[in-house]
């Protein structure tokens, strides 16, 4: 049954139109299977409990999507979950949420993403988009001013994310229009194809990009014209004037170098992981660093919704041997370790060139780049079948190749496109040895041999090894950083220590967890340094309500139990809470050499920190901890 | 008699701020500030003595040496936190860090 052609219109509530709340009061439902269409108005206790992003899509996920479902399958549902904060005046507030049932973990997937989307869908008069089911055919849709229609997209499926952008703006006769989309990766059910955002931001990890490709939808089209307002203007705008007061000096490494800028910083301290996990330095660092990328490919910085930081790299290049566009931006931190020191490749070029085919393709650059650098250890130890083509540490142009394979699926990148947790199980016991992986998905480069309370939530993350819903151990130790101010609001002693894992670092890890979810619910970038104060006065100005500091941290407490909910449902137990044994694996040398944690201490600090969360011994929510937070009826 | 020292280097001007009184200048004779491109060095003295011994937190609070930014020290190629003692002869690099990734 065609689908394209239908149509479908809504309205958001007067406070909203009336720029007297943050919240549209509609979430947008989309069934690809039969074309309809309809909005969920939730009440305003809604909006208070969950405040947006994670916990919405938690909410949808737990509540209609059936057990056990197929990642890939109709059954799933696709959740884009702006914050209430979403649109506001507060700077770093232009962000949004996705998630789905993740294809690469069979977990929770549930990943941000910047620029100008999110603002844009909650312009155009909703707060969330679930979409369940499957077209018979590829389409995207248009969404605008309340109006929705299913489109066709046979003429963009296929097409690399700039294409399709250019393509949807000029059919659609306008130039202003955000898309979200997927690449060929998506199409092409890559495990850890990401959704792309105008063209260069991406939600990243947990293969969102397979499931928007498995329900043949190309893209999402925007465009609003309302304005986000607040409740209480008066109470947001000392927060917003203090930012702009601060953000010259406390987020000055975003305006100078990016993240970038902290990629020699965190090599000399040990942070980065290199050659698979397996050194513990990289001659040749500084070709990597800010300051050389700086001076040879970044051109400028990109911004997002409102941002005044202007962090995000653009590299634009071209010499005899290639061409980068700077239409797909270029790479952070996480991606220049992903392909540069992961994989030993020492020109910063080659990097930067990978990184613009996965924001071409859809591919997200840390899944990537720890399958790479997998599969580069595979072929030097003769793992991989004979007769193969296979890349090899250090070589830039077969960095390059993979990502045209994988995103193809062509010969050996059709294996590398399920991730390097499923290329193990197909390659034997042996190269289950060479994984870096927690819950299948491949760890973001903050090695857990420094960073060891950040390794315990790598375990616990409910979409498999995650930084951003974490705790940074090195960060952590600065007395006047962030993470020390908000710890001792609510009551911690500040800083943290550095080494190992404490009952002291374990309640570190409690509240700033539970901040960190909360960001992702409000959605907020996780560089903006605020407090817990702060966040109660927005959350306050922005829904017209009274919430304290310990409502904040509710909010970031249902996330992670309903996480937790969500995971216990898929069939996930506590024995699922660990990591790959190379993480175990002491280095020769480096900064941290002969450093790192056992097995059995994560597991003695996991039992602690499931006390700390009132859940039982097997890492289950009580019942008693979800009535404290009001989620009794989620199990 | 000779007072042990160590030093505190930073790569960069921007990620800490050196700006003592008059009066906290003339408390602490013993600090040899050196400025070599872009490299800024204090030779500090520590441990004083058994009963008084210095970490890196309270070295940088007594000669009003101020972090701008968040930093981590390497000790002699070690990462550590601020409440690392120190020891005579150390070399503490101050590396700056970023919350997110």
């Amino acid at each position: 049954m065609s689908i394209t052609g239908k149509t479908f219109s809504a309205q958001p509530d007067d406070l909203f139109i009336n720029k007297q709340r943050a919240y549209t009061g509609q979430i947008l439902r989309v069934d690809l299977g039969t074309g309809e269409m309809w909005v969920d108005r939730p009440d305003d206790s809604f909006y208070r409990m969950f405040i947006g992003g994670r916990n919405v899509i938690l909410h949808y996920l737990l509540k209609e999507m059936p057990a056990n479902a197929d990642p890939l399958g109709e059954e799933n549902l696709l959740i884009f979950a702006p914050g209430l904060m979403t649109g506001t005046i507060l700077p770093g507030a232009g962000r949004h949420a996705v998630g789905a049932k993740s294809p690469l973990t069979d977990a929770l997937a549930s990943s941000e993403a910047g620029g100008w989307w999110g603002a844009e869908l909650k312009r155009a008069g909703f707060d969330a988009l679930i979409i369940k089911g499957k077209a018979t055919s590829p389409v995207y849709l248009w969404i605008k001013d309340g109006k929705v229609e299913i489109r066709d997209a046979g003429n963009l499926w296929g097409k690399l994310t700039a294409d399709a952008e250019d393509a949807i703006r000029q059919e659609l006769d306008d130039e202003r229009i955000r898309v979200a989309q997927i690449g060929p990766a998506g199409e092409n059910l890559v495990r850890y194809a990401c959704i792309m955002h105008d063209t260069s931001r991406a939600a990243g990890r947990s293969g969102l990009g397979a499931v928007m490709g498995s329900k043949n939808l190309k893209a999402v089209a925007v465009r609003g014209s309302w304005s986000v307002g607040v409740a209480d203007l008066d109470r947001i705008k000392p927060v917003q004037k203090w930012i702009f007061d601060q953000y010259k000096t406390m987020m000055a490494w975003g305006t100078e170098r990016g993240t970038p800028g902290s990629v020699e910083p965190n090599h000399e301290v040990g942070a980065m992981a290199i050659n698979n996990y397996r050194d513990g330095s990289f001659e040749g660092i500084e070709k990597l660093g800010g300051d050389h990328l700086h001076e040879t490919l970044i051109v400028e910085h990109d911004t997002c919704f409102r941002c005044p930081v202007r962090c995000k790299p653009v590299v634009d290049y071209a010499d005899d041997e290639m061409t980068i566009n700077q239409r797909y931006g270029g790479p952070e931190y996480e991606t220049i370790g992903a392909f540069g020191t992961l994989c030993m490749i020492k020109d910063p070029r080659y990097v930067a060139k990978a990184d613009e085919l996965c924001s071409a393709y859809g591919i997200d650059t840390i899944s990537a780049g720890g399958t790479i650098a997998f599969t580069m250890e595979a072929a030097d130890k003769g793992f991989l079948p004979d007769g193969t083509s296979a890349p090899h540490f250090g070589d830039g142009e077969a960095l390059v190749d993979c990502i045209h394979h994988i995103a193809n699926r062509q010969g050996l990148g059709d294996l590398m496109a399920e991730g390097s947790a499923r290329m193990a199980e197909v390659l034997g016991q042996e190269a289950e040895d060479m994984l870096a992986v927690a819950r299948k998905q491949e760890l973001p480069l903050h090695d857990p041999r420094l960073k060891q309370t950040m390794a315990m939530g790598y375990a616990l993350s409910a979409t498999g090894a995650d930084h951003m819903h974490n705790l940074n151990d090195t960060f952590a130790t600065f007395p006047g950083g962030d993470i020390a101010v908000r710890l001792e609001e609510m009551g911690v002693e500040a800083p943290l220590e550095l080494w190992g894992i404490s009952e002291h670092k374990i309640e570190g890890f409690y509240y700033e967890t539970a901040f960190k979810n909360f960001f992702d619910c409000a959605v907020i970038c996780h560089f903006y340094p605020y407090t817990f104060q702060q966040m109660s006065d927005v959350i306050s100005a922005a829904g017209g309500w009274d919430l304290s500091i310990d409502d904040i941290n509710d909010i970031g407490l249902r996330a992670i139990n309903l996480s937790r909910l969500f995971l216990n449902r898929e069939g996930f137990t506590a024995a699922d809470d660990k990591l790959s044994d190379r993480i175990y694996h002491r280095l020769n040398d480096g900064p941290i050499a002969d450093k790192g944690l056992t097995p059995e201490e994560l597991d003695h600090w996991l039992r602690i920190y499931y006390q700390r969360m009132d859940w039982d011994a097997d890492g289950r929510p009580t019942d008693e901890a979800l009535t404290v937070l009001g989620v009794q009826d989620y199990r | 008699m000779e007072l042990a020292t160590a030093t505190i280097t930073f790569y960069g001007s921007d990620f800490f701020a050196f700006e003592p009184s008059e009066e906290q200048r003339s408390k602490h004779d013993e600090l040899v500030y050196s400025v070599v491109g872009n490299t800024y060095s204090f030779k500090v003295p520590v441990k004083v003595n058994d009963m008084y011994t210095r970490s890196i937190q309270d070295t940088l609070d007594e000669y009003s040496i101020n972090l701008t930014r968040p930093a981590i020290p390497l000790v002699n190629g070690k990462p550590q936190d601020l409440r690392y003692i120190l020891q005579p002869g150390d070399k503490v690099v101050m590396l700056f860090q970023i919350s997110g990734g």
